[in-house]
């Protein structure tokens, strides 16, 4: 048992979401929290308490960076991973990505079978970091 | 992720992971719609990005690949490239339309006519294509 069981998810597409809740919910058991963006997300941490953050990169509005940065000024917080959704896959890219404190970054299109497994190692990471 | 790989899912999660595909796949004329209304090019853009992602996410790769090169292409100005691609992408969202309306269809088990075994027409009239579901590649 990781520990790992509350993850939002702040997508600005309900596609994307919808695959997201099946995925992690269904398939990984987790408690899903999806937000439609920035703000929405922003505005549920301290109801929800996320354990780890999924957070799409290209959002109208607030950005995934934007919202990054957001989160980070919350205690609640601290020591949370935050892992960007992106389909930037370039190394470069990536290494851009990393520069505003994510966790990490996993690339779309994401593998739905194993994301609930896949998250469990930025979970694991976060926690060693703190 | 392939279309076949859905089967790596257990067998009880299978059907749900298809009725949110093909709900996907119903609402592809409105993907379709927005990309080519957006008012700029930045919302066209980032119509075709969201497309993208969206696709292939549910296994619809091709659908995928096409909206991802239309977006480089779109991003580069280079429309004598973008048109092409983009014929290419109303075909295949226009199948995948198509397939989904097909199964609907057959589980409904209605006697209503359809697109079964018709091929999709392409029309100029954009609130009725909207209505039937069809995409104009033009």
């Amino acid at each position: 048992m990781s520990g790992l069981i509350r993850v939002m998810c702040i997508e600005d597409d309900a596609d994307i979401r919808l695959i997201l809740d099946f995925t992690l919910a269904k398939l990984g058991g987790y408690e899903v929290l999806c937000c439609d963006g920035g703000q929405a997300g922003l505005d549920k941490i301290e109801s929800f308490r996320p354990q780890l953050v999924l957070l799409d990169v290209m959002m109208p509005g607030m950005t995934g960076p934007e919202t990054l940065q957001a989160l980070r000024q919350l205690p609640l917080m601290k020591g949370v991973p935050i892992v960007f959704m992106t389909a930037k896959a370039m190394p470069d890219e990536v290494t851009d990505l990393l520069q505003y404190g994510a966790t990490g970054v996993i690339v779309k299109p994401f593998d739905p079978v194993s994301l609930p497994k896949d998250i469990l190692m930025y979970w694991e990471h976060g926690r060693a970091s703190c | 992720m392939p279309v076949a790989d859905f089967e790596q899912f257990p067998p009880a999660l299978q059907q749900e992971f298809l009725r949110l595909r093909r709900n996907f796949e119903a609402g592809l004329p409105a993907r379709w719609q927005e990309i080519h209304s957006a008012s700029s090019h930045e919302k066209k853009v980032f119509a075709l990005h969201r497309l993208a992602g969206a696709a292939s996410s549910y296994g619809c790769n091709q659908i995928g690949a096409l909206a991802r090169e239309a977006e480089k292409w779109l991003k580069r100005a280079d429309d004598g490239r973008l048109g092409p691609v983009m014929d290419r992408l109303a075909a295949a969202m226009n199948e995948s339309v198509a397939s989904s309306m097909e199964v609907s269809s057959a589980s409904a088990e209605t006697s209503q006519s359809s697109n079964k075994g018709e091929p999709v027409c392409v029309s100029n009239d954009t609130e009725r294509n909207s209505a039937q579901g069809v995409i104009d590649g033009n």
